[in-house]
């Protein structure tokens, strides 16, 4: 070990790097060599002297000192938060712009892309279904019409495909020619709606030079607006159906189209007496064996009646009314029989027996009133018999539940056909 | 040192923690300031900056390294540019030269200067071997804290602090020498 190195090991050993075998060694070496002892005796005062460094303190506290310009920097930071409040508004507002690229950049998030999405899982579930469809179920066209129409399997091939839509459109297209005859069918109430706005916005404006009818019926009409609305709204298809007398009158003035239609031919009563477009409105209404606009437009002056004969009264007869519709909208309030010759109807408080024109007879003139029999009670249910001669209703009077019967003898004519017997 | 709890409260968001924090780094930021500077106001300077710096940087500490040697390192880069700013920077050989050639010549105004104490003669050292001295002595790091705290490599340090020491030796044996001999 030379000198140079031995001192290099008093560096060490005065900054504590030395091991006891190099400390060791090193002391060997300044015992035998008074130079080096020299140099590590300068070199320990050295050490001394810095350990001994005073340790200077700052004379006044440096954290006091710069506590403002601490609170300056909170301060900035503060204002520095707030601007990127407002900045991180700014980028709220253009983070959508970023996103929304990227929501174009990907297509199948994009409307068109999930039209598409949907239509390639709509085509996909139409081949399964079409694939899994048993072929022979079309032998008969209307049970295949009926079942693909009910759950939509489809059919088996391409063929039967195109044999749904040529079955549909007919379908589509008798609604839409009949105008409404469907909608009285019960099969298709849609079908019927589209057929009946042109006529409502012809004949509305005839009835215009007939104040008298718009007087009688526009008062009750009016007033009943909101709360037929409401029950009209809930049951259109339903008082299609049937056809029912008393609902064509109640919602007449409603947005809704199956009433406007039925305002119109309501209207057209009135009009038919001076006899003025009654032809135009029966052609249109009532095509072909189309008896039950025939009977509506028959009976409707019937039902407006009681409404007018309440006089100044109308509100009176708008809260009866509205009654009698509300009880009304769950059942059905016409019942043709099943022979097709009569039709029983519930107005008001009447149970009204109505004979119908036999064959194609399609002139107002055929509906006959048989009977007109006063219920006594609020209404439960009717039904015909099998055979058409007999109904069958039930009436909730007071306290019990009376059921009558009320029979048709055929051979008679229809004014004196009526033969009420009441049961209790 | 400083407690963990103290930084990770400061480094949470706790003023009052960070305001602690400070107080208990003031002084040994000051110390080093004073003596790698020589000097009491640039040293009340370069220690506010250092410690505002670690005010507004405490969340850019990491566990990894040891607190104390990250202040360290903050303040002696503070001062280590306000000394490049401050005064003309020599090389150690050159100075070295300069030394050797006038120290005969030079003695008597040399040991006069010298002669004012070690503080001073640590002022004359190059700044690089000033630093690793302070952090030595000042801070009493080890090796690998003092080359953390520069960024130096292990040997580097070793180097600087004895190169350091060889000279303050030299001149504080000619201080003695002209002290014994005056």
């Amino acid at each position: 070990m030379n000198c140079q190195e031995v001192v290099e090991r008093m560096h060490r050993y005065l900054d504590r790097d030395l091991t006891t075998d190099e400390t060791a060694q090193m002391y060997q070496h300044i015992a035998v060599c008074p130079e080096c002892a020299e140099t590590f005796n300068i070199l320990k005062s050295l050490n001394r002297e810095l350990e001994d460094l005073p340790a200077v303190t700052p004379p006044v506290s440096l954290v006091d000192a710069i506590m403002p310009k601490l609170d300056a920097i909170d301060r900035d930071r503060e204002s520095l938060v707030a601007p990127p409040a407002v900045k991180s508004q700014e980028p709220a507002e253009m983070m959508p712009d970023i996103r929304r690229p990227r929501r174009a950049g990907s297509w199948w998030s994009t409307v068109g892309g999930r039209t598409a999405i949907g239509a390639a899982a709509a085509v996909l579930i139409l081949g399964v279904a079409i694939f899994n469809y048993e072929p022979k179920m079309l032998s008969d066209a209307e049970i295949p019409y009926e079942e693909a129409s009910t759950t939509s399997a489809g059919a088996n091939e391409d063929s039967a495909e195109t044999e749904i839509q040529d079955m549909v459109q007919p379908f589509a297209a008798d609604g839409g020619a009949e105008t409404g005859s469907t909608a009285n069918e019960g099969s298709d109430p849609s079908a019927g709606l589209w057929g009946s706005p042109p006529e409502s916005s012809e004949s509305d404006p005839s009835p215009g030079p007939n104040d008298e009818s718009k007087e009688k019926t526009d008062p009750s009409d009016g007033a009943k607006d909101t709360r037929e609305d409401a029950a009209a709204s809930n049951t259109p298809v339903q008082k299609n159906n049937d056809g029912e007398p008393q609902v064509p009158d109640q919602p007449a003035r409603s947005s809704n189209e199956v009433p406007k239609k039925n305002d119109a031919s309501q209207s057209n009563p009135p009009v038919d007496e001076p006899g003025q477009n009654s032809e135009s409105m029966s052609i249109q209404t009532s095509p072909n064996d189309y008896e039950a606009m025939d009977v509506q437009t028959e009976k409707l002056p019937p039902i407006s009646d009681p409404a007018g004969d309440a006089g100044a009264g109308s509100a009176e007869s708008s809260d009866r009314s509205t009654g009698s519709y509300q009880g009304l909208a769950m059942v059905p309030e016409q019942w043709p029989s099943p022979d097709g010759l009569y039709r029983a109807s519930l107005e008001a408080e009447y149970l009204v027996i109505y004979r119908l024109p036999s064959g194609d007879q399609t002139s107002a003139e055929a509906v006959e009133t048989v009977e007109r029999i006063p219920l006594g009670g609020s209404w439960v249910s009717g039904q015909w018999s099998e055979d058409g001669l007999t109904f069958k209703y039930k009436v909730q009077t007071n306290k019990e539940l009376v059921e009558s019967v009320y029979s048709i003898e055929k051979a008679q004519p229809p004014a004196s056909a009526g033969q009420k017997q009441p049961k209790p | 040192m400083v407690e963990q709890g103290l930084i990770r409260a400061a480094q949470s968001g706790d003023r009052d923690a960070l305001i602690t924090l400070l107080r208990e780094i003031e002084q040994h930021v000051y110390r080093t300031a004073y003596y790698i500077l020589n000097n009491e106001q640039d040293a009340m300077d370069a220690a506010q900056e250092a410690l505002i710096r670690v005010y507004t940087k405490i969340n850019s500490y990491e566990e990894k390294a040891q607190f104390k040697t990250w202040v360290q390192r903050i303040v002696t880069n503070i001062c280590i540019d306000k000394f490049r700013r401050t005064k003309p920077t020599v090389s150690i050989d050159e100075h070295d030269m300069v030394f050797r050639d006038h120290l005969d010549v030079e003695r008597e105004v040399m040991s006069g200067y010298l002669a004012q104490d070690i503080q001073e003669a640590i002022n004359q050292l190059p700044d690089h071997h000033r630093t690793v001295i302070v952090l030595r002595y000042l801070q009493d790091l080890s090796y690998n804290e003092i080359a953390d705290c520069l960024n130096l490599p292990l040997n580097t340090v070793k180097s600087y602090l004895f190169r350091a020491r060889q000279q303050l030796q030299n001149m504080l044996q000619e201080h003695q020498k002209g002290g014994v001999s005056g």
